[in-house]
């Protein structure tokens, strides 16, 4: 297995009768938990996601679950097998502008 | 069941959501958390590298590399939440191009300002430095030197500069970018209260009935101040939260009082606001009697431009424009009778019932009100204007130094107050609110220091944007910038900024982490070690002054600021900088370092290394042989102990999640200036402005000026810039975090739907976006957050390949010598391009 790891947790806020469908929704998503709830409209959302753009998708298809109000994010861990990864990640940036391109 | 570090890793992020949810996990969560064994990951708390909210984080580090960090439950700021650039804090050291070697041009092995990048040990670079610093000075004289600093510098790096500068160089030429974002909010506290900084604290947003948000896009700027005020909104239903600014953005979602107005009519606004308390005779009179005077300041006084500039001849006040005389209050009251909500509704475009409905928050005795600003005020040709007005009103209430009563100044930079006003890195400043020009001031520098009479310039140095023009000029010619971009960030940059960073008279020197935009059209980079790669301290907007330790260490050859500014120091003598006079009369100094003098002086050198603590590296206390920043700290200290700006000892802030000063007998100040909350107050005043030396504070008589330059025929459009969200400020830090740059990849033209017909674009088509002095190419946006009305477009600047600082003009607050970043005049034109 590897030993990369792209854990998040954030609070989910919604509607307090929208709570049992929106964690349901969310356990739904591979990759998703719904580790804690509490029916006045809250939930806390464990994601381990096996790479950065799968992270970003789960957490961008949380935000569109209909009755979710807001996604914070609190935690955030990655941990990247090489900096081959983290080569890889970096590579849409916009190359560095300045030393030469400045003047 | 066996557990594996994945398993802890997620009951740990599990436990933290917990926490800042406020739900009760189950029991075994919170104690799988601590088991350091299990996680492999050491959390340390520090202050977040990015706007002056101030957050707490936790920051995970695992074999020397940052890899976790969460929102730190344990502090007030922010309970464990984060905002999305909090969130991804961990990634922010790691982009792919972190320099790592001293650059100097270079042409066949020789120093050339057109020469090409070439890598340089440490030695070379600091030694070429030091000679061209020194033969500006040989030359020209300490006031042909210079150095840009930073509201993101810690205390002790914009301290150990600002002693550098102006106690070694004898040069006032320091100025921090803090310049370009808090400069009218100084001029505003000092002009109406003699003492910098807000008399509240963010315990004001729980306490309040009533929001007015002047301008401040608190929803993408301070995210997390927004939230707690969002919670404060939706507990207490009869909060009201009122919105001004010159376009639509995402705080509009939650006003109570939405108000869109013309660009500058903030200050008829403001005034109408007075005038609208005294007619309806809503004035406290039992506190304006006993606290506040009345006086009227000079007006006609100019744009901040160069003094040929046809605006700043025809000014009247333009060389007084802090002037001002007493008045009574029934002069005051019929200066501001001209301010009818008919003639502020007509000039501001906003409803007369919604000017109304706004008065009466700031009218109503029985309602509570906290008003925020930060940019719009602050960047504004009449900036200190603005900031002294709000006061007025607050002061007229007397809604002020109370909970949940609060004129509350926002700041855009982490340190902006703990190191660029508290330490006084400005050109007129030194620390705890002491300026230059006065002698005795001048004199307890001088003494705290160490140093010999006569060696501080009694003159204010240039300021930030003086910086540009006197490179150009040919009047610095040797320049150190630290901590900023501020070739990005600076306006009118074709005009000022790049002809004077590549004047052939001028040595530019770049510290920073990465090649920014500054960095490339310097002479000499120089790689700089951030955040947690060094002991640190920020200062945040509401007085907390926080610490963090050197969590992992920077990358091989980049060093810190303040390693960079103290080794600097050992290259020069006091002969080859200080005057015949001081030295003959001084003997004693003669051919000492600036080093010896400034840091081994029995003060910063004063504490053992011992007292470093054995859990963590300090890379620059072990190379120096000496608990550096503690010394720096504590001398710093001395000046503001017993003279209402008291910090506690050094080592309670590694201990504390911040604390908010005057700090006296162990107890931090939440409200300054009312009795029984603040130290310094004297029993039975109630209340008392003691930066002034009656104990009153100051209503200005101000009027409506209008803008340096407004939209005309061809330059038909306004332009304001600013920020958002998922980028802090030049983008340097999160444009290299991939997420956020995916986020938010590219610069756009906010721009109406109706302006963009008129124009025959479309969303998302090529243009040129072009004022007097330059242009950019972006796109059209006409959807999405920000949502301006007729007449203006919304701008970001934080995109290094759309410089809109091309576009800006240089006009700044001829008081507070800030740029108005928000108004000038543009056309919006096809490239033909798709």
């Amino acid at each position: 297995m590897s030993e990369a790891y792209y854990v998040s947790s954030l609070v989910a806020q919604m509607a307090p009768e929208a709570v049992e469908a929106v964690c349901n929704a969310i356990k739904e998503i591979e990759f998703a938990d719904v580790p804690l709830s509490d029916p006045r409209g809250k939930a806390v959302v464990l994601i381990d996601a096996p790479g950065m753009s799968e992270l970003m998708k789960i957490t961008e298809q949380i935000q569109e679950i209909e009755g979710v109000f807001s996604l914070l994010p609190v935690y955030q861990h990655q941990e990247l097998d090489d900096q081959h990864e983290l080569n890889q990640q970096q590579k849409d940036l916009p190359s560095s502008i300045g030393l030469e391109t400045t003047l | 069941m066996k557990l594996t570090r994945r398993d802890y890793i997620k009951a740990n992020a599990v436990a933290v959501a917990a926490g800042v949810a406020g739900i009760q996990g189950e029991a075994n969560a919170s104690n799988l958390v601590t088991d350091r064994d299990e996680t492999n990951l050491k959390w340390s708390k520090a202050a977040c590298r990015f706007c002056g909210t101030g957050c707490s984080v936790m920051v995970g580090t695992k074999e020397g590399k940052v890899v976790a960090t969460h929102g730190d439950v344990k502090a007030e700021v922010n309970r464990g939440l984060n905002c999305v650039k909090g969130y991804f804090l961990s990634k922010i050291m790691y982009g792919k191009d972190r320099l790592t070697t001293p650059l100097l041009r270079m042409t066949d092995g020789k120093y050339d300002k057109n020469g090409e990048f070439t890598p340089v040990s440490w030695d070379i670079a600091l030694d070429t430095m030091a000679e061209k610093f020194k033969a500006a000075i040989k030359k020209n004289g300490p006031t042909s030197i210079g150095m840009f600093g930073s509201g993101q510098w810690t205390v002790w790096e914009g301290y150990a500069a600002s002693k550098l500068m102006k106690a070694g160089f004898g040069s006032n030429n320091i100025d921090p970018n803090a310049r370009h974002c808090m400069a009218s909010a100084v001029g505003g506290f000092m002009r109406t209260f003699g003492i910098d900084e807000p008399m509240g604290c963010y315990d004001d947003i729980e306490a309040t009935d009533a929001f007015v948000l002047w301008g401040s896009n608190m929803a993408e700027m301070h995210p997390i101040l927004w939230t707690r005020l969002t919670d404060r909104r939706l507990s207490a239903p009869d909060t009201k939260v009122a919105v001004l600014s010159t376009y639509q953005h995402r705080c509009f979602d939650l006003a109570d009082i939405p108000m869109i107005f013309s660009p500058q009519t903030d200050l008829a606004i403001l005034n109408f606001i007075a005038n609208y308390i005294i007619q309806n005779d809503k004035v406290n009179k039992d506190f304006v009697s006993k606290h506040v005077n009345f006086r009227r300041g000079n007006d006609d006084i100019g744009y901040g431009l160069r003094p040929e500039h046809p605006l700043q001849k025809k000014a009247k006040n333009a060389d007084k424009a802090g002037g001002s005389k007493p008045m009574s209050f029934d002069e005051y009251k019929a200066f501001v009778s001209d301010y009818t909500v008919e003639m502020a509704s007509e000039l501001s475009g906003v409803p007369e019932n919604r000017l109304i409905e706004l008065a009466e928050l700031y009218a109503d005795p029985k309602r509570k009100v906290v008003s925020f600003w930060t940019m719009g005020f602050n960047q504004h040709t009449r900036g200190v204007w603005a900031n002294n007005l709000i006061y007025n009103i607050h002061l007229l209430v007397g809604k002020i130094s109370t909970p949940g009563n609060s004129p509350f100044s926002l700041t855009g930079q982490p340190s902006a107050c703990g190191t660029a006003r508290e330490v006084g890195t400005f050109s007129h400043r030194l620390p705890a609110d002491l300026v230059v020009k006065n002698p005795k001031h001048r004199a307890i520098a001088e003494k705290i220091w160490k140093i010999p009479s006569g060696v501080i310039p009694p003159k204010p140095g240039y300021h930030a944007v003086q910086h540009n023009r006197m490179l150009k000029d040919g009047k610095i010619n040797a320049y150190w910038v630290q901590c900023n971009n501020n070739v990005q960030a600076a306006p009118n940059m074709n005009e000022e900024t790049l002809p004077g960073y590549r004047n052939p008279e001028a040595f530019i020197v770049v510290s920073d982490p990465y090649p920014t935009v500054t960095a490339g059209a310097a002479d000499l980079i120089l790689p700089t070690a951030m955040w947690v790669e060094k002991e640190g301290a920020y200062g945040n907007a509401e007085r907390r002054t926080q610490f963090w330790q050197q969590l992992v260490d920077a990358p091989d050859g980049a060093k810190s600021d303040l390693w960079q500014l103290v080794e600097f120091s050992k290259r020069f003598t006091t002969d080859e900088v200080w005057s015949k006079e001081v030295l003959d009369a001084n003997p004693e100094f003669k051919g000492k370092t600036l080093y010896e003098v400034l840091y081994k002086n029995g003060n910063v050198d004063k504490f053992p290394l011992s007292e470093t603590n054995k859990d963590y590296a300090n890379d620059e206390a072990n190379h120096f042989g000496f608990y550096l920043q503690k010394g720096l700290f504590e001398e710093y200290a001395t000046f503001g102990r017993g003279h209402a700006h008291d910090l506690a000892p050094f080592d309670v802030y590694h201990k504390e999640r911040g604390l908010r000063w005057p700090v006296v007998d162990g107890k931090e100040t939440k409200w300054r200036f009312r009795e029984g909350s603040d130290p310094y107050v004297k029993k039975g005043t109630g209340f008392q402005f003691y930066g002034k030396p009656d104990g009153r504070a100051n209503i200005f008589a101000l009027p409506y000026e209008p803008a340096a330059e407004s939209p005309d025929e061809e330059y038909d459009m306004w332009l304001s810039t600013g920020r958002v969200l998922e980028h802090w400020h030049s983008g340097s830090m999160t444009q290299r975090v991939p997420e956020l740059y995916k986020a938010f990849p590219d610069a756009v033209v906010f721009m109406h739907p109706t302006d963009a017909k008129k124009r025959n674009l479309r969303r998302g088509q090529e243009v040129k976006v072009i004022s007097r002095r330059g242009e950019i190419i972006s796109r059209v946006e006409t959807r999405g957050r920000n949502k301006p009305p007729v007449g203006l477009i919304f701008v970001p600047w934080f995109d290094a390949s759309q410089l809109i600082n091309k576009v800006t003009l240089d006009a700044t607050d001829p008081i507070s010598k800030q740029t108005d970043y928000k108004k000038c005049a543009v056309k919006v034109v096809a490239t033909g391009r798709v």
